[in-house]
């Protein structure tokens, strides 16, 4: 893949969430209130580099905790646009072929995105959106010796399921999907040229926190 | 509105698929083995232990070392620290005669003002270390400035721990810091790609005992 590629990419998704906001007309009066929920889950993200020096090896972020708030502003039902903050934290390992697996460090990493939601029949919701997303390593060390790199682009997208039961207490089970491009400073001096699309799945809970009155 | 699930699929695939992405040039600078064999310290052998001579800078020009040294590799295959203690490290650095004065190196041209040497022990089976690595500092010219024998110094340090880290070999290019007279202040960029092959080739000589 060229670089020039890649931006094309980021267009397809982003006008694509573009036009769901457009569709989602704005609201005359608000259908429902407005509330700040929380999730807590766990988070798998896929391979962040693939090299190969002797013998091929990936550099992977472990399994790591997934924490969100969301602030859910009611637009015309059943239409709800999604504020949402997530910050997720993790190992970040070399695994050789061999099964050696070396620590580098620790990363933070920090989104913040929007995104349209539908809720759907059954208790289920589906969302679709777009946000920034940031590496923050513990350490300037390794592929991060001159910081996580720019701020990028992402998109995102998430399914919800509330049963009955769940609903008046505000619970809910979410899988979330996103994708951004990695590619450090180090990494660039290194000689890499495209960023690695790198996917994330979470599962979590979400909890209502607090719900507004109604006008 | 029914049209959600649709762009939701359409915005997730235009993103989905891709190319990898291609790695770069690890070709090394320069051979780095010992008569055929291997040796650099394990993973399970990290952080490696410094232990630098108290007198003078030399403990100075031990972090820079072990720092620079540490920024050239990007995927966790090396760590070194500074230890107080001789007895409880894998590399001992220390000054072979006099100390020279702690002074800021001069940043002019290098001179070539002292020697250093490192030497591996083997034990009896000839395929691994008996003990700690040796690294001594010494004089080779008296009439250099103290600034002058600084920056010697703090550049043979460096050169030197390239050896204890497993570069056995010298480069033949002025502007490696493994070029068998340093001339440079810091790794360049072959030195880093020699160092980063030798700590994913399997090794041959195994560490020491702890
Ligand atoms: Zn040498």
């Amino acid at each position: 893949m060229k670089g020039v590629g890649r931006p094309g990419r980021w267009r397809v998704g982003l006008v694509c969430v573009g036009w769901l906001f457009l569709s989602a007309r704005p609201p005359d009066r608000l259908s429902a209130q407005a509330s700040l929920s929380a999730s807590l889950g766990a988070r798998y993200s896929s391979t962040l580099v693939h090299d190969s020096i002797v013998s091929p090896f990936d550099i992977r972020l472990g399994i790591s905790p997934a924490l969100t708030l969301a602030v859910a502003l009611p637009l015309e039902a059943p239409w709800t646009a999604d504020v949402t903050l997530d910050a997720s934290y993790g190992a970040v390992s070399r695994h050789d072929q061999s099964g050696t697996v070396a620590p580098i460090t620790h990363v933070t990493i920090l989104t913040l995105g929007v995104a349209l939601r539908r809720d759907l029949r059954h208790g289920f919701s589906a969302s679709a959106g777009a946000g920034l997303l940031a590496y923050l390593p513990a350490e300037h060390i390794g592929i991060f010796r001159d910081g996580g790199g720019p701020v990028v682009p992402m998109g995102t997208a998430a399914l919800g399921y509330s049963p009955p039961l769940a609903v008046r207490r505000g619970l809910a089970l979410e899988a979330r999907y996103d994708l951004h491009g990695f590619l450090t400073p180090a990494l660039r001096t290194e000689g890499f040229v495209n960023s690695t699309v790198v996917h994330r799945v979470a599962l979590a809970v979400r909890y209502r926190l607090w719900k507004g009155s109604p006008p | 509105m029914r049209y959600l699930p649709l762009a939701v699929a359409v915005a997730v695939a235009g993103v989905a698929c891709h190319e990898p992405t291609l790695p770069p040039n690890h070709t090394p600078a320069y051979a780095f083995d010992y008569f055929g064999d291997v040796f650099h310290w394990p993973q399970d052998r990290l952080s490696v232990r410094f232990f630098a001579d108290t007198r003078g800078a030399m403990r100075t020009y031990v972090q820079r070392g072990v720092n620079l040294w540490e920024q050239q590799f990007l995927y966790g295959e090396f760590r070194g620290v500074l230890v107080p203690d001789s007895t409880h490290a894998d590399v001992i650095v220390v000054w072979a005669d006099s100390v020279p004065p702690d002074v800021p190196p001069d940043e002019g041209a290098p001179i070539k003002a002292c020697v250093g040497t490192t030497t591996p022990e083997f034990d009896v089976s000839g395929v691994a270390l008996a003990g700690p690595i040796h690294t001594s500092l010494a004089v080779l010219m008296s009439s250099a400035t103290p600034a002058q024998l600084a920056a010697c110094m703090r550049r043979t340090v460096l050169h030197e721990l390239g050896h204890a880290l497993g570069l056995f070999q010298e480069a033949s290019d002025s502007l490696l810091i493994m070029n068998f007279t340093p001339w440079v202040n810091a790794p360049a960029d072959g030195d880093r790609r020699t160092v980063e092959v030798l700590y994913h080739t399997p090794p041959t000589i195994a560490p020491p005992p702890r």
